[in-house]
């Protein structure tokens, strides 16, 4: 036993030869500067990769998980890429079109998203987000609000699979759904949510879609619809396919299979109507407990984050008050910009309407919501 | 561990090797191992709190000595200023045989000794240390500007660097040239 350990005692006087450390950041060995950097916050890490060209390689090599992510264009009329994940303040960083494309880029190229927001109806369409990226975007849910069709179509070829996906198709009869469900990741996506769909026989695209990629069970479309036709359009498409019919539920049969599809129309107005639908292996007597729940909680959640992302804004505006003037704000805590600001604002008109016919649930979801407030301020504390 | 499997053998002698060593574990009596750092005092530390440190474990997990041998044979980590290894030392005892929390607020501060240790602790393979170092590292430059970073962590500019190299690299040239002119020198 003694010369083994005598061996071990020579063995670690040999490792013990090294000179004794240094205490800076240079000499500490890569594995322990990169466990160093993961630590780091978004801001920290920008700040770092500041420091010098060594430690931008170090930075740009790892992924950043976003818990949220919207990029969208201020109201000024500027193209600038206003994010939560940078704040207010860093402005500076973004004065113009392609410096922000750069930093969007970037962002999706470290990123890895629970959840990503595009809001960019004038953006140029020219402009591709993807271009040098090398690999492929990760984000669980993507969401466009408004979105030139072509961008989001160059975008969803670029990203990783997603459970969960939005499209706000601006109430144009021209929005061209049949390319955007042809994209593999929308066709995987266990969620769809489509706001504002005119396009004819939308919601039998996607039902269609569904039955023609044998997709999984489960999956869920949500659909905000201005055609008044929309149901019994559904219904003449799949005429002979119907299980059963009443005023306001439709259920298919999927020919050679024991899957079935469920339509609910099951909220409307003057201008808007909200239909569900649900691909099922079996007739459940309560198919929408827990998809109705989910898609609720998405509305409220994007108007609760929407405002809150805004009342950044605000604070970033009310700096320049005194030479702006005073102004309005909206019950959405938005600054009134007048007539140019119109097309940015139509989005958050659609979606008080579409809240505006829930107030029965409104009531009783107050209490819930106010929960998530609370959930997501914490959420945005995170970020930083 | 061996000291454990070694009492174990005293305790039931006819199957020395097989015994479960977590059902005999409260039984033994702890045994201690010896390590020394730059300043040669020597700390006393159970197996128990060894443990954690994957590099001492594997050293001494194949072998089996009594605490005599043990103590006359101090681990000597040369590399590891006395305090430093003062402070792991604290640390592995005071984690001994607990689950680590979350945080761990008896890290140092300053930069210097955070440095040496987080050093310290990852040649002596203290995985959840290491973890907690990290993330003091990290709260150092918490909220600051990119200089600010470059002076807590005195991270070289890009010119500072290119200088250092051009330097390295001159010293090189003249050190080649040298063993080669003594080469040249020592065959004539």
């Amino acid at each position: 036993m003694e010369p083994d350990l005598l061996t071990l005692n020579e063995q670690t006087a040999k490792l013990s030869i090294d000179p004794v450390y240094d205490t800076n950041w240079c000499d500490v060995p890569n594995e322990i500067k990169v466990r160093c950097l993961e630590k780091l916050k978004f801001r920290e890490r920008l700040n770092m990769r500041a420091t010098s060209k060594l430690s931008k390689c170090q930075i740009d090599s790892l992924k950043y998980k976003f818990t949220f992510a919207l990029f969208t264009q201020k109201f000024d009329g500027f193209y600038k890429l206003f994010s939560i994940l940078l704040g207010s303040n860093r402005e500076d960083m973004l004065s113009n079109l392609k410096e922000t494309t750069e930093w969007m880029k970037y962002i999706l190229k470290i990123g890895v998203f629970d959840r990503l927001i595009f809001n960019f109806d004038k953006f140029d369409a020219n402009v591709n987000l993807t271009s040098g990226v090398d690999e492929l975007i990760d984000a669980r849910s993507v969401d466009f609000m408004q979105s030139n069709p072509d961008f989001i179509i160059a975008m969803l070829k670029n990203l990783k699979p997603i459970d969960s996906f939005l499209l706000n198709a601006n109430s144009n009869p021209h929005f061209p759904l049949d390319k955007i469900l042809g994209e593999l990741q929308v066709q995987q996506a266990r969620f769809i949510e489509i706001l504002n769909l005119s396009a004819p026989h939308g919601l039998q695209k996607v039902a269609q879609m569904w039955i023609d990629k044998d997709s999984k069970v489960g999956n869920l479309c949500h659909c905000s619809s201005g055609l008044e036709d929309s149901l019994a359009s559904f219904v003449n498409w799949f005429n002979n396919s119907i299980i059963y019919r009443t005023g306001r539920t439709v259920r298919i049969r999927i020919p050679g299979s024991s899957k079935n599809i469920l339509l609910d129309f099951y909220e409307t107005n003057e201008l808007l109507g909200a239909f569900r639908m649900v691909y099922r292996m079996e007739i459940v007597l309560n198919d929408y407990n827990d998809s109705e729940e989910i898609s609720y909680t998405r509305l409220e959640k994007f108007l609760l984050e929407f405002r809150h992302q805004d009342s950044d804004a605000r604070e970033y505006y009310e700096s320049d008050e005194e030479e702006d003037g005073d102004f309005e704000y909206n019950e959405f805590g938005h600054r009134d910009y007048g007539d140019a600001k119109e097309k940015s604002r139509m989005l958050m008109t659609k979606m008080m309407i579409l809240e505006s016919t829930k107030k029965r649930r409104r009531i009783a979801m107050r209490t819930r919501r106010e929960n998530e407030t609370t959930s997501l301020i914490l959420m945005k504390e995170n970020y930083f | 561990m061996s000291s454990t499997e070694q009492g174990t053998s005293s305790a039931a002698p006819a199957e020395p090797t097989t015994a479960p060593e977590s059902a005999a574990a409260p039984e033994v009596p702890e045994s201690f191992y010896y390590v020394h750092g730059k300043d040669k005092v020597v700390h006393k530390v159970s197996a128990g709190a060894l443990q954690h440190s994957a590099l001492i474990h594997g050293m001494i997990s194949n072998l089996g000595y009594t605490e005599e041998q043990a103590k006359a044979n101090p681990f000597p980590f040369e590399n590891i200023d006395g305090d430093i290894l003062q402070m792991v030392v604290d640390w592995c005892n005071q984690h001994k045989g607990k689950p680590t929390p979350p945080e761990d607020t008896n890290l140092p501060k300053q930069k210097e000794k955070l440095f040496d240790l987080v050093l310290a602790v990852n040649y002596l393979e203290i995985k959840e240390l290491l973890t907690y170092c990290c993330k003091q590292v990290a709260m150092m430059v918490k909220g600051k500007s990119p200089e600010e970073i470059r002076e807590i962590w005195m991270i070289p500019t890009d010119a500072e660097d290119e200088a250092a190299e051009k330097e390295a690299k001159k010293r090189a040239g003249k050190e080649a040239a040298g063993e080669t002119a003594a080469a040249a020198g020592d065959a004539k």
